[in-house]
């Protein structure tokens, strides 16, 4: 990942808080984690489906829908889920709601965060219905 | 004597009142949006619902018709309490005046550049000087080192030292052509090219539609409809 990519995520730098009422800093997520890429893509789809999202893929980026059936179509949770690489053994996964409400979104970002950005030590060699997390290159 | 300075705040005020405020007070109303309209990618009603926007922003804590640095960071982060190394780069930026405060005009010609229809070079320019956090005419490893870091903090990330000197590294690798330490406006703007995800930042969707967020009441509009 080159530092400018890093740099340009930065919430400062995102300017559409200008046009908002909400903070926009509330709409975006990111944490770490240490599973591989596409443990993580399959990690998300999994976790969401289970709490009733429907799940579009896109290369690395998912986007997420939760229809409730009682409310109005602008109710509907909406977010978007991307993957990024810091290096092999390391991803930055950032997630930004749409549209929705942002309580549920909140919860969204805090299940995700805990599956997922497991500290280094925890078990790291599990292997787990089809996941394995191996690290093979020397983390620091 | 105190009561001679008593004397002398009534006389004050009675003078202030006397007067007419809104000699003071900036005109309400948008005199010229053609001219804005000329200098920017904007429409003139572009620009009549950036004018809604502006004026919404530069009363929240003063109401001058003015943005200050308090009100742009409240408009930002919709706290006046969070200090940031690139809020305050970008408020300069905008700031082409360089008096702390920001009028209309220099706000609507800075955020022209984030507009999507922006030309690239605009967008490459805005965010090499963005980025010259020394104003050097270069983009050194220190100063990299000191966004990456600010980034970081600001999103709770948790990188070793070595992860994010290895980061910069690369970077430097790739950027660097010219092998001298420094990212010039060259360099940048070949990096960007590349790489246009740089510069997602640099473009404002919400821009295309600020008639629909903005609308401005139909008398203080001066386009007619056709």
């Amino acid at each position: 990942m080159n530092a400018f990519q890093l740099i340009a995520m930065s919430r400062s730098l995102d300017l559409s808080g200008l046009f908002e009422e909400e903070d926009a800093a509330e709409r975006k997520t990111r944490f770490t984690s240490v599973y591989p890429a596409k443990d993580i893509v399959h990690k998300i789809e999994e976790t969401v489906r289970a709490m009733g999202f429907q799940v579009q893929r896109k290369n690395s980026r998912l986007n997420l829908l939760h229809i409730d059936p009682k409310s109005k179509g602008d109710r509907h949770l909406s977010v978007a889920a991307e993957v990024f690489e810091v290096n092999p053994c390391l991803h930055v996964v950032e997630l930004r709601k749409s549209a929705g409400d942002i309580a549920q979104y909140r919860q969204l970002c805090i299940k995700l965060s805990s599956d997922l950005s497991l500290q280094k030590d925890d078990n790291m060699w599990r292997e787990k219905g089809g996941i394995t997390l191996p690290c093979p290159c020397p983390c620091p | 004597m105190l009561q001679c300075l008593e004397g002398i705040s009534k006389l004050i005020d009675c003078f202030v009142q006397s007067f007419d405020i809104k000699v003071f007070k900036h005109v309400q109303g948008l005199k010229d949006p053609e001219t804005i309209a000329s200098e920017t990618v904007f429409s003139v009603s572009e620009v009549e619902a950036l004018y809604e926007l502006f004026k919404r922003i530069s009363s929240a804590v003063i109401d001058d018709g003015l943005i200050n640095k308090e009100e742009f960071q409240l408009a930002l982060f919709k706290t006046n309490k969070k200090e940031s190394l690139f809020a305050d780069r970008v408020f300069d930026l905008f700031d082409t005046k360089r008096n702390g405060l920001l009028g209309f005009e220099e706000f609507a010609c800075a955020l022209s550049v984030f507009h999507p229809n922006a030309p690239i070079d605009d967008k490459i320019e805005f965010s090499f000087q963005l980025y010259d956090l020394k104003q050097k005419g270069f983009i050194g490893r220190q100063e990299v080192k000191q966004m990456v870091v600010a980034t970081l903090a600001e999103s709770g990330m948790n990188l070793s030292d070595d992860v994010v000197e290895n980061i910069i590294d690369k970077t430097f690798e790739e950027a660097d052509t010219k092998h001298d330490g420094k990212i010039d406006k060259e360099e940048w703007r070949s990096l960007v090219l590349r790489h246009p995800s740089l510069l997602k930042n640099m473009t404002l969707p919400y821009l295309k539609d600020i008639t629909t967020s903005f609308p401005s009441f139909v008398f203080h509009s001066q386009v007619e409809d056709t």
